[in-house]
């Protein structure tokens, strides 16, 4: 009874509206909301920002490093360095060179001491007299032997793409040494991964229980989380010292492509492996009966059926596959070794783009300078690989969605 | 087998076409050998795989955990005719007294050891002490020493805190330390055991001849360097890398031994924080917009298209882009230079925490948004009606049911994000963060560096026992990374059970 | 039943047959004969076990985990669930056709080809006479002939559910087990279909699964009545001429079903 009282007593009010109330339904801006909603679009934008702003910095300063002239030591008729005879203080405008030595210095042209930039105004014998401290740099005094460069040209976008030297010190900048040795490691990191990969997905979408798969699953989980850092002492003090045991120590280094190659390739496993595995399961279950019913074995079934049919996501993983190996950085910095040399051979020491980058920025960089340009250009190589690596890859696995729905 | 010596007579449809009987059941037994052998090589790859993983940490473990031989620099018999660690609380104040510094430079040294050891001064604490006695102030033992309630002896008392000699500081830390600390003291400082070599696990268990004939070599050459023919290493032993004071002291690349990773792990803990403060709201408020705002329109089809893209860039392109924009453009801000707050002593430059959690930050949105994206839209529709329903409007909505409701499936996300951004390298290399730096950062203008690329730096550094710092280092890494996960792996199984 | 020599005069028999799916009894105690060259349907309500049955006569169940059989099924003197048996050869002498058709994503002629080709036929000319023989039978033929490099996925529904019966075809089996091989087909092709199942039995025994009666009454020869009993487990309810079992049904309760007062 004393219930209902209560529940009578609070509808009172509601039943008491008058009939003539007004009742605004008017559109009302909130403010609140306006502003939220403000800020959620510009979190989506932020990674329009983020691309944008990649390609705007990896361009402008690609661009720089088009416009910037190389640098490169000077050399004699022997082709040895030409350096300082003596001394010279900080504002005399004549240097010496030793005598005898026969070189060619374009009257006009810029050369450089140490970070000095000099224009060379006249030359006679071994006397080349100079314009000190051009372009704001520091004009201070050289001692005797300080090794003399002279300017270049800059590098054209032809010699970046195709030449195969990568020498900043001769003023050669051909990205080829260094993409050469990007795609020998992936390349044999995709020759452990795709089998590899593929073997293991078979396994774990056609031969492997419920239970087994959810077991194996979580482990291939933990070595796709391993930080590239620990896959990279793993190759240098591990996986190196048992090659060099099984071929020799003379036929292969301490730092070698070979072994950085695997381990990377060790790395991108589980990427490949579950990414497959995806698209063996989701090839229907009636393509498998239906081989099954034709008397097919298992093997069949799944290599003749079932990959084909999921083979477009298998494509995928491995364009995927090699899209992250080209990237990868610190196996890479830490197993492969630091020689920029054009070479296809895995048992040598070679610099890839991404262990160049990090070469390069590991040492003292100071702005400006044509290594520090080179890092954009080669970075923006680097982007565009991986980017129609990617698109492509993307693309190759919306046909296989395609082809089932 | 009786039908297939009858189906010859009874089935008259065989045709000519296929392989007749005897050759099938031939094909059949060699079609299900091969099919049993390719079981077992899809096996084997899968078995590999498991296999390189288990190795990859056999090959860290078997670095952090070494026989190694180790060399006195001070042999301790010529320190006491009695074995060390039977010396009274005396007589080890004594081997301080007659035999510190017999290698260390002396006063200086022995000072910093009282000030850090005995009486923990912090380095400002010292700093301001310094400063007084610059301005001719006297400093005394007494105050210094009753303020951190520790003994000394009465003649000190009024002595200068930072210009008593050897013998003075012997006596405080005779005072103050036990017998127990007092040994472990000269074993650290005067004795100064050196590690000359070490020899991983599976080297010490399988090639044992080889272990013995390294030892000789390095005592013959140990012995050729110093030119001290009585030079003996003392019996090897083994010794574990992983010691607390790899979180407590700071690196140290001149002794392996005594090098710790504290900067690096306070360095990496500020980065990860801040991109975590910077990157989650972002991402979340990214993932809302495309799931509960935008309405599948062309700009946000633009917008998920990028993400994904986003997603496959690799580390060292974010962190080139760091390097352009956040240290370099934006120097300004990120070295704290407009907000006066550049921290004093490093030269103000944009390659600070700041920069490095921005760069990180962008490089760990995707992964943010495309997990978010998934737990907002597991989230079912009709909690967002019934909400509507009661009036509520869109964001109230979102806050009140979606968040909520979405908040286990977007805390994985994070989780897996930061256990990416701890592992992560390549990008602070570029960005460029040091590596010798043992200040430990303040805030987020500090210069700092974090712990797998301290990992990096010793891993590349030339004397070998760094690299079983580095394998120790590693160890401390993958613990953090594998709680991390676990972490992750438990709130998803709690998720998946409530979605059901 | 069985004559000395160890055949017998039934393309299958199922003698107290029991299936299981793990510890759940799917079918229970069934005892039947198939005549050879004869069209036998399998009716039933929904979930009595006609499937189970259907793909225990050639080991499909195997393919679910847990599953398995009590029992026997006699094929010409053996018992298909006894040791040794291998699914493998049996599936290719019992051929089957599921209920949505299922081509391979490959082009017509490499459906049809596949059975022959994992069956060790490897020349191509005898391929192509296998192709057309079949497509022939399966009445596809005239539909195809000029592009059978197309996909298999590119025919209509009744063309895809002839090919996957040219398919079984290919591979010669003795019976063809088909279950509900009609129902995602329109009139028209199902029409089809059901003629050239009369077509096939001059050389093959078929057992089909259906729900639709009419269908059972227009080709079959024997029908099975099935019925969910103790247990959720299902049982063999009549079985009989299909005359019979439609005009004088022994058991009421196909009397019921057939008439449509029950299920
Ligand atoms: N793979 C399986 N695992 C476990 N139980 C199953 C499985 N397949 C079928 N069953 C069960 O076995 C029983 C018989 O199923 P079956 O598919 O044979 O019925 P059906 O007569 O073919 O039904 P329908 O006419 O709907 O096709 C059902 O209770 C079903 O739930
Ligand atoms: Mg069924």
């Amino acid at each position: 009874m004393a219930n209902q009282q209560v529940v009578a007593a609070d509808q009172a009010p509601v039943a008491a509206r008058p009939a003539d109330e007004q009742i605004n339904l008017k559109k009302r801006i909130r403010p609140f909301e306006v502003l939220i909603q403000g800020f959620l679009f510009f979190s989506g934008a932020v990674s329009i920002i983020t691309s944008i702003a990649i390609v705007v910095v990896l361009g402008k300063e690609a661009l720089l490093f088009f416009s910037t002239p190389t640098w490169h030591e000077l050399r004699d008729q022997n082709n040895s360095l030409v350096s300082l005879a003596t001394d010279i203080e900080t504002d005399a405008t004549t240097l010496k060179i030793p005598a005898g030595t026969e070189v060619k210095i374009p009257l006009n042209g810029k050369i450089r001491l140490d970070n000095e930039m000099m224009r060379v105004t006249a030359f006679e014998g071994d006397t080349i007299t100079v314009e000190r401290g051009l372009e704001d740099s520091p004009q201070v005094a050289h001692k005797a032997g300080a090794i003399i460069e002279e300017e270049g040209d800059k590098v054209s976008v032809v010699e970046f793409l195709t030449g195969t030297k990568w020498q900043p010190h001769v003023g050669e900048f051909g990205v080829l040494a260094l993409v050469s040795a990007t795609l020998t490691i992936s390349l044999i990191a995709m020759a452990v991964a795709l089998p590899l990969g593929v073997g293991a997905a078979v396994y774990l979408s056609e031969y492997a229980s419920e239970s087994v798969r959810n077991k194996l699953k979580p482990i291939l989980e933990v070595l796709a989380g391993v930080p590239t850092v620990v896959y990279g002492y793993f190759a240098l003090t591990f996986v190196t010292p048992i090659l060099q045991g099984l071929l020799g120590k003379e036929t292969l280094g301490i730092y070698n492509m070979l072994s950085a190659g695997l381990v990377m390739g060790i790395m991108i496993l589980p990427t490949v492996a579950s990414m497959s595995e995806d698209a063996l399961r989701a090839v229907p279950r009636a393509l498998r009966e239906a081989a099954f019913g034709l008397g097919s074995t298992k093997l069949e079934t799944s290599t003749r059926i079932v990959l084909p049919a999921g083979i477009s996501g298998i494509v995928a993983a491995f364009i995927l596959g090699i899209s992250r190996a080209v990237g990868e950085t610190m196996i890479v910095a830490i197993a492969a070794g630091a020689r920029p040399y054009f070479t296809f051979n895995p048992f040598e020491a070679a610099e890839t783009m991404t262990g160049h980058i990090v070469r390069i920025s590991t040492g003292d960089l100071s702005y400006g300078t044509i290594d520090y340009d080179s890092l954009f250009a080669i970075g923006l190589t680097l982007f565009l690989m991986t980017l129609v690596l990617n698109i492509v890859s993307r693309q190759v696995a919306t046909w296989l969605r395609e082809e089932y729905d | 087998m009786s039908a297939t010596e009858n189906s010859t007579n009874t089935v008259s449809q065989y045709s000519q076409y296929l392989p007749d009987d005897k050759q099938l059941q031939k094909n059949i037994a060699r079609r299900n050998r091969q099919a049993i052998i390719w079981k077992y090589v899809f096996l084997f790859s899968i078995v590999l795989a498991m296999f390189s993983l288990f190795m990859l940490f056999f090959s860290i473990i078997r670095q952090a955990f070494t026989y190694v031989t180790i060399y006195d620099q001070v042999n301790p018999a010529t320190l006491s005719d009695k074995p060390l660690e039977n010396l009274s609380q005396q007589e080890l104040g004594d081997v301080i007294e007659n035999h510190y510094g017999a290698i260390r430079t002396g006063r200086n040294d022995i000072r910093t050891l009282v000030f850090n050891n005995v009486l923990g001064l912090s380095l400002s604490d010292q700093e301001k002490i310094a400063d007084r006695e610059r301005a001719k102030e006297t400093v005394t033992v007494r105050e210094v020493f009753e303020d951190k309630d520790k003994k000394y002896p009465a003649e000190l008392a009024d002595q200068s805190v930072i210009r008593l000699d050897v013998v003075g500081y012997a006596a405080l830390i005779e005072q103050n330390f036990d017998q127990e600390q007092l040994y472990d003291f000269v074993i650290k400082n005067v004795v100064q055991p050196l590690i000359v070599n070490s020899w991983t696990l599976d080297e010490y268990f399988f090639s044992r001849d080889k272990v013995n004939q390294d030892i000789a070599d390095t005592e013959a050459r140990l012995r050729e360097d110093k030119k001290d023919p009585t030079i003996e290493l003392t019996e090897p032993k083994f010794h574990s890398w992983v010691q607390w004071h790899l979180i407590t002291k700071t690196i140290d690349l001149s002794r392996p031994e005594d090098a710790g990773l504290r900067t690096a792990i306070i360095g990496s803990l500020w980065m990860i924080t801040l991109t975590i403060l910077i990157a989650l709201p972002l991402g979340v408020g990214a993932a809302i917009y495309l799931e509960e705002y935008s309405s599948g329109g062309w700009l946000a089809r633009i917008i998920q298209t990028n993400i994904d893209n986003l997603a496959g860039v690799p580390s060292i392109i974010y962190g080139i882009l760091g390097l352009a924009l956040f240290v370099r453009a934006l120097e300004k801000i990120t070295s704290g230079d407009i907000f006066g707050l550049g921290v004093g002593g490093n030269t103000a430059t944009g390659r600070t925490i700041l920069s490095a959690s921005l760069t990180m930050g962008l490089l760990i949105l995707p992964v943010i948004i495309i997990n978010a994206q998934e737990a907002i839209r597991a989230v079912p529709d009709s909690l967002r009606q019934a909400s509507y329903g009661l009036g509520a409007t869109k964001w109230q909505t979102v806050w009140n049911h979606v968040l909520p409701n979405a908040m286990p499936g977007i805390l994985t996300g994070t989780i897996l994000a930061i256990s990416r951004a701890f592992g992560e390298t390549a990008v602070l290399v570029v960005v460029g963060s040091i590596t010798r730096i043992t200040v430990d950062p303040s805030g987020p203008f500090s210069r700092f560096t974090v712990l797998p690329l301290q990992i990096f730096a010793l891993i590349t550094q030339p004397q070998a026992q760094f690299r079983n710092v580095a394998a120790a280092g590693i160890l401390l890494l993958l613990t953090i990374l594998l709680s991390l996960n676990a972490v992750a792996v438990i709130l998803r199984s709690r998720f998946s059970k409530r979605a059901v | 039943m069985t004559n000395p020599n160890g055949t017998s005069k039934y393309a299958l028999e199922a003698r107290n047959l029991h299936i299981f799916y793990s510890s759940f009894r799917a079918v229970r105690n069934v005892t039947m004969q198939i005549e050879p060259n004869k069209i036998t349907a399998l009716i039933g309500p929904s979930g009595c076990g006609k499937s189970t049955l259907l793909r225990s006569f050639n080991r499909m169940n195997d393919l679910v985990l847990g599953s398995h059989a009590e029992g026997e099924i006699l094929y010409r003197g053996q018992n298909l669930y006894g040791n040794n048996v291998d699914p493998v050869e049996v599936r290719r002498r019992i051929g089957m056709v599921f209920q949505k058709p299922n081509p391979f994503p490959k082009s017509i002629f490499d459906n049809i080809a596949y059975g022959p080709r994992i069956l060790g036929q490897r020349n191509k000319k005898i391929l192509g006479e296998i192709v057309e023989r079949s497509l022939r039978q399966a009445a596809l033929w005239d539909d195809v002939k000029d592009n059978l490099k197309k996909s298999g996925l590119a025919l209509s529904g009744g063309q895809q559910q002839r090919l996957c019966i040219a398919r079984t075809l290919a591979v010669e089996p003795e019976i063809i087990l088909m279950d509900e091989p009609c129902s995602a087909l329109d009139p028209i092709a199902t029409l089809r279909i059901e003629e050239l199942m009369r077509e096939l039995k001059e050389n093959y025994t078929i057992i089909i699964v259906t729900h639709n009666m009419q269908q059972a009454a227009r080709v079959s020869d024997y029908t099975a009545f099935m019925l969910m009993g103790n247990e959720r487990a299902g049982e063999l309810i009549e079985y009989d001429q299909t005359e019979r079992i439609f005009t004088k049904p022994n058991d009421s309760r196909t009397e019921d079903y057939i008439t449509g007062r029950f299920g």
